[in-house]
């Protein structure tokens, strides 16, 4: 069931949301070669805990830690480790935050030191393809306009786009209804409504876009061991314009 | 947080057993039985001829694979499978 928030409740959900885009902005400048996932982990909640609010993700449906660091194949919900970040990896961080009963999600990925061109194409394909998804949004628009717009944004690129893990509803829960895609046909789906609130996140490989999961049930790497990026923010639909909460 | 749709079993499916003797094990999906189970094989200790019944809520989707309906290539693909997840 989609739940429609009102003006009251977008107004809390504008307090996460900049929390989340807070703790995004500030983790850049820690991303460098030798730093451990664990330790961004660290920053991170620390931050999300000195603004009052609580990680969204930590113990949510058993996930161990307050963000998802997914470096290079992995696509997401990498779990904070030991693991050090190398020069020319790319590291997605997603990060969600929970004040007065509402959450805000949202996710970017990095460049550790000097990365390929091919992998910096890649971030800026996925970060882009989320404003052309977001360009679709108004009222009265069909959910298969967004997916179908990140698609064929991203597939002219060449690159592929993860089916099995898609956006989401977003409110007083982390994960709601409608499923938001990054792939579809345009026309069809949920007609979009003043009230909604949606996570909003393509994932795209550079090859080919089957996933894989480790057994640890969380971790999602390309079947083919190709980087994968990440771009996520949670927008809003007022009765005026769409409004994107994490930047 | 991405939000991992709900994916239903199919043929070829890589799937690994949650509940059981066999936990933790790897299997290849073969055939679907009804909305509740599947047969399974991992061409080693269950092969196709004689595969095994699971209840689709004890297994959890790994991945699609191209396996063919044989066991020297369910084997190849579970072996591989193991393999890299014991590099991890």
């Amino acid at each position: 069931m989609i739940t429609i928030k009102n003006d009251e409740e977008f107004e809390l959900m504008r307090i996460s949301g900049a929390i989340v885009g807070k703790a995004l902005k500030e983790i850049e400048s820690y991303i460098k070669p030798g730093i451990s996932t664990l330790e961004l982990n660290s920053i991170v909640e620390d931050i999300i805990l000195s603004e009052g609010a609580t990680p969204s993700f930590k113990n949510y449906n058993g996930f161990p830690a307050a963000t998802c660091i997914s470096i290079d194949d992995v696509v997401v919900h990498g779990i904070p480790s030991l693991t050090v970040l190398k020069e020319g990896e790319i590291v997605s961080i997603d990060v969600g935050a929970c004040k007065n009963g509402f959450h805000g999600d949202a996710a970017r990925t990095f460049a550790v030191g000097e990365i390929s061109a091919a992998k910096r194409k890649l971030i800026e394909v996925t970060q882009q393809s989320f404003f052309e998804g977001v360009k679709q949004i108004k009222i009265g628009a069909k959910l298969g306009d967004v997916s179908h717009a990140i698609q064929a944004y991203v597939e002219k690129f060449g690159y592929g786009v993860v089916r099995e893990m898609v956006g989401h509803g977003i409110g007083r829960r982390l994960h709601e209804d409608p499923n938001v895609p990054n792939y579809g046909t345009a026309g069809i789906g949920f007609t979009l409504k003043k009230g909604f609130a949606l996570a909003i996140e393509p994932m795209i490989t550079l090859g080919d876009h089957h996933v894989k999961f480790d057994k640890d049930g969380w971790t999602c790497r390309t079947r083919d061991g190709s980087p994968a990026a990440h771009y996520e923010n949670t927008v809003i639909i007022t009765d005026k314009d769409v409004e994107i909460l994490t930047l | 947080m991405g939000k991992l749709c709900n994916v239903t079993l199919t043929k070829g499916d890589m799937a690994i057993s949650l509940m059981g003797h066999d936990k933790n094990r790897y299997y290849i999906v073969i055939a679907e039985l009804s909305d509740d189970f599947v047969l399974v094989a991992d061409g080693i200790r269950r092969s196709v001829d004689d595969p095994k019944l699971k209840r689709r809520k004890h297994l959890k989707f790994v991945c699609k694979t191209d396996a063919t309906c044989d066991d020297i290539s369910i084997k190849k693909i579970i072996l591989l499978e193991e393999q890299n997840a014991k590099r991890r």
